[in-house]
């Protein structure tokens, strides 16, 4: 053990220090990126020297988005052969879990924007906290010395970043001189990751790119902020950051597949804690049972009475149109308001057990999609934990991926992972309707296809796709205290204006608890779902609920969504959803394309227990 | 690994200690088998499956297909008063092409990392598979080196015993040769690795975030089995069904 942990330190070491960058002219995200995905330098080599003797498949699958995933893995259990091609170097494409170096990197760094994945990111901005002398002393790893016992808090108003963020001189008083210490732990830091600087130069929006490490000064303002990003970034593979975090609905159509189909055992969840909704700039706790609705002090009885009948009409809502059907199709905000709840009710209904956040869907979802939505809530509720959702460890979407690509290659399906295609064509020869061909000049044929969005760009000339593009905002803040007191998994629903915010918000806390990142840190993901929602909309929900996250990332996620599945005869165009909370159209989208390729069967029908080779 | 006086039957003892193992646990509510995450790595054809076909059932198939069809193999293994239940991971052919799903490393406990006596390339190949594991894997991973197709040894070795034995010392790794067809060696592998991987450690961290493998029902560490929940497949209690 001794040898092996000293190697594998020596091997940490070489790789900070960029001993490795001479090696190849991959651009630096994508050699991470593909360290990430344990590919070896000499990979593209290897993949010449091995095609495969196998070139035509019943389908092929490009991407490794979630409904792409678990269309390969049912086809492949089905007995059908699948190639299963992603032109990134990582699984889940815009579902996604990094470690916070290539998080940072994938956002700001050396965007390759002739690949699609990458242009669907943007509206990047950074801002790091802006840390006290203190801290900075802590963070390098310095014993303060007993006789500076004089407190000076180690927060910094987030107002203070706004409206730009700065790179500016510190508002939070004088930075004293760092004992020499202190300094040259954090250039020897920033020395042993030369590479880092013109990163940590973008990320602060540093006024005067000129500066280098030699010519940083102790006395440098930024000189604190470098130090917060320095100590992140030593433990940055602790770090599992989704770019799109999702939860899993307790008994919804994904987590009944994960059971039927056994790909659940590879992965691990736990129970989302509790859900918070933002009523008049104060979060409350949502009741997550009965019992929790009648012990609420803050309700009245008849309130409660008429919540309760309410839900309990919900859960079954079929079975008694005649309550609802005069405002079938006219929006469920009106319907509710008929059924004389309060509007603090009717925002718990709409917007926590609903989750119609934005604020065009609040207001003209119909009442049949808005009971569809809160039955859909209220009927995960009490299966395990005390809320609906259950959280996947080391990220969501990324691990769902891997799970069912390892099942479809356990049937299997053959994968290959930074596979650039250059071209795909469509022939009428129905043995060979699909040819997808490589950049490395590999070559394979297939009766299906079924692709992500991503590589619309790939089709023929003159084949028309009518896409709609789908734009989130959202924002990653690594916190050092919860979002709420004695949280770790939770989420908080802010209506439009139920705080500073005037877009609809959802944010997700994670933690240690589910591998999210280092124990002394929360991870906090916010995402609005409307358009028009800006930077400032999550700013001021961090402003007011006083958080000040070491780092916060703001970015866009934007997605091309078909508007037909079916864009030819054999040939199916998959979206990623990354708007909702949960992902439950993926799995809406996998089926559908499962049920035309394979007509008569059940997706991962018939599979049984004995598969664990016991 | 010292030379056992014939393979065949350290290969019948541990099957016996590990048929008997079901017994000891029933007798001993307390003894719960220690689960163990094990992944396979190695050049394709080299015999990780049927390193893993040896140990777990004791057959070998000549001319077996590349690997399709099982997701995991558990085979159980004691050793002192314990039971190790390994989980056996193969890599369902996804490192053919550097595609394996770093949830395949994820907290693996043990790694047997397979090259093939007559075949060089594959020591190196087995080598950079080392390096991806220090670097990527749980760092009290213990890793086997092992060199497949000892019943070649005669007419194709390629690979000197004593090569192969320095690179694995240096590299703080276990080290033997063995043959899946004639299970020479076999159980050996699986044993030295239940004796070198920290169990009370494993025991005492079983449940938390980034520990051992998952506990059932929402008790370890606030863990959710799937299969355990109401409604679950197989809602049997403790989950094991072998």
């Amino acid at each position: 053990m001794g040898p092996s942990a000293i190697f594998n330190h020596l091997h940490t070491m070489m790789w900070l220090s960029g001993a490795n960058d001479q090696r190849e002219r991959l651009s630096r995200p994508l050699r991470d990126l593909r360290d990430r995905a344990f590919i070896r330098p000499n990979f593209k080599g290897e993949t010449n020297l091995q095609m495969l003797e196998q070139t035509h498949f019943d389908a092929i699958v490009l991407g490794t988005g979630l409904s792409e995933s678990i269309i390969a893995s049912s086809l492949a259990r089905a007995g059908k052969t699948v190639l299963h091609l992603d032109r990134n170097i990582f699984y889940g494409d815009h579902f996604a879990c990094f470690d916070l170096k290539t998080f940072l990197r994938v956002l700001c760094v050396e965007r390759d924007e002739t690949n699609p994945f990458n242009a669907a990111y943007g509206d990047v901005e950074v801002v790091l906290r802006s840390g006290s002398k203190e801290e900075v002393e802590r963070l390098a790893g310095i014993q303060k010395r007993e006789n500076t016992a004089n407190e000076e808090p180690a927060t910094s108003e987030v107002a203070q970043d706004l409206p730009t963020d700065d790179g500016a001189v510190e508002t939070n008083g004088p930075i004293q001189t760092p004992t020499p210490n202190s300094i040259s732990t954090i250039l020897d830091f920033l020395k042993q990751n030369a590479n880092l600087v013109p990163v940590f130069k973008s990320l602060l929006a540093d006024p005067d790119p000129s500066v280098t490490i030699a010519s940083l000064d102790p006395s440098d303002p930024l000189l604190p902020k470098y130090t917060i990003l320095a100590h992140l970034l030593t433990q940055s593979r602790q770090f599992n950051i989704d770019l799109a975090p999702k939860l899993l609905y307790n008994r919804g159509p994904l987590v009944e597949l994960l059971i039927s189909s056994g790909v659940g055992k590879y992965l691990e969840f736990k129970a989302l804690e509790s859900v918070y909704l933002s009523w008049q700039g104060k979060c409350e706790l949502v009741p997550g049972s009965k019992e929790d609705v009648f012990s609420n002090q803050s309700v009245s009885l008849v309130d409660k009475r008429r919540l309760m009948k309410f839900l309990t009409f919900a859960v079954e809502y079929e079975a008694q149109p005649e309550i609802y059907q005069d405002f079938a199709t006219r929006p469920f905000i009106d319907f509710l308001r008929d059924q004389k709840l309060s509007p603090r009710l009717i925002s718990f209904i709409l917007h926590a057990i609903a989750f119609a956040v934005d604020r065009a869907d609040s207001e003209t979802i119909t009442t049949v999609q808005g009971l569809a939505l809160t039955q859909r809530h209220l009927q995960s509720l009490g299966r395990w934990g005390k809320t609906a959702f259950l959280v996947a460890l080391y990220g969501a979407g990324s691990e769902l991926s891997q799970a069912f690509c390892r099942f479809c290659a356990v049937y299997g399906g053959i994968y290959i992972l930074n596979f650039p295609i250059s071209t795909i064509s469509i022939s009428e020869d129905p043995d060979r309707r699909f040819k997808v061909v490589g950049s490395d000049g590999g070559e394979y044929t297939s009766s299906w296809l079924v692709t992500s969005s991503n590589y619309v760009g790939n089709l023929p000339q003159g084949m028309n796709v009518d896409m709609k593009s789908t734009r989130v905002l959202r924002a990653m803040a690594i916190l050092d205290k919860p979002i709420h007191e004695d949280t770790n998994l939770t989420v908080t629903v802010f209506p439009p204006d139920s705080n500073s915010n005037t877009q609809g918000i959802i944010a997700i806390q994670q933690s240690w608890d589910v591998s999210a990142c280092p124990k002394e840190y929360y991870i906090l993901h916010l995402h609005s779902p409307s358009p028009q929602a800006t930077h400032q909309d999550f700013k001021a929900i961090l402003s007011s609920l006083s958080l000040d996250p070491l780092i916060t990332v703001f970015y866009s996620q934007t997605v091309q969504v078909p508007s037909t599945m079916w864009v030819a005869d054999h040939l199916a165009f998959v979206g990623s959803n990354v708007v909702d909370v949960d992902f439950e159209s993926a799995v809406l989208d996998a089926k559908a394309v499962f049920e035309r390729i394979v007509p008569d069967e059940e997706i991962f029908g018939g599979v049984v227990a004995e598969e664990d080779g016991e | 690994m010292a030379a056992r006086p014939s393979a065949r039957d350290a290969a019948a003892s541990l099957n016996n200690s590990a048929t008997s193992a079901g017994g000891d646990a029933q007798n001993a509510a307390n003894l719960k088998p220690i689960q163990v995450k094990l992944v396979l790595l190695g050049e394709a054809a080299v015999g990780k499956s049927s390193l893993v076909l040896r140990f777990v059932n004791n057959e070998f198939q000549e001319n077996k297909e590349p690997t399709i069809g099982a997701a995991f193999l558990t085979q159980k293994c004691k050793l002192d008063d314990k039971i190790i239940k390994y989980e056996i991971w193969d890599t369902a052919g996804q490192e053919r092409f550097h595609s394996l799903a770093p949830m395949y490393y994820r907290n693996a406990q043990a790694a047997v990392v397979v090259y093939d006596i007559t075949k060089p390339a594959s020591l190196d190949k087995a080598k950079s598979w080392v390096k991806e594991l220090q670097r990527q894997a749980n760092p009290n991973i213990v890793i086997a080196l092992v060199g497949n197709k000892l019943d070649l040894e005669a007419t194709a070795r390629g690979v000197p015993r004593e090569e192969a034995q320095a690179y694995a010392t240096e590299a703080g790794l276990l080290f033997s040769e063995a043959s899946a067809k004639t299970g020479d060696n076999v159980m050996d592998v699986f044993t030295e690795i239940a004796k070198k991987i920290p169990l009370d450690q494993l025991l005492a961290s079983r449940g938390r975030a980034g520990g051992a493998a998952s506990g059932s029902g929402a008790a370890a560490g606030g863990r959710v089995d799937l299969n355990a929940g109401p409604g679950g497949r197989n809602a049997q209690p403790g989950g094991c069904a072998c």
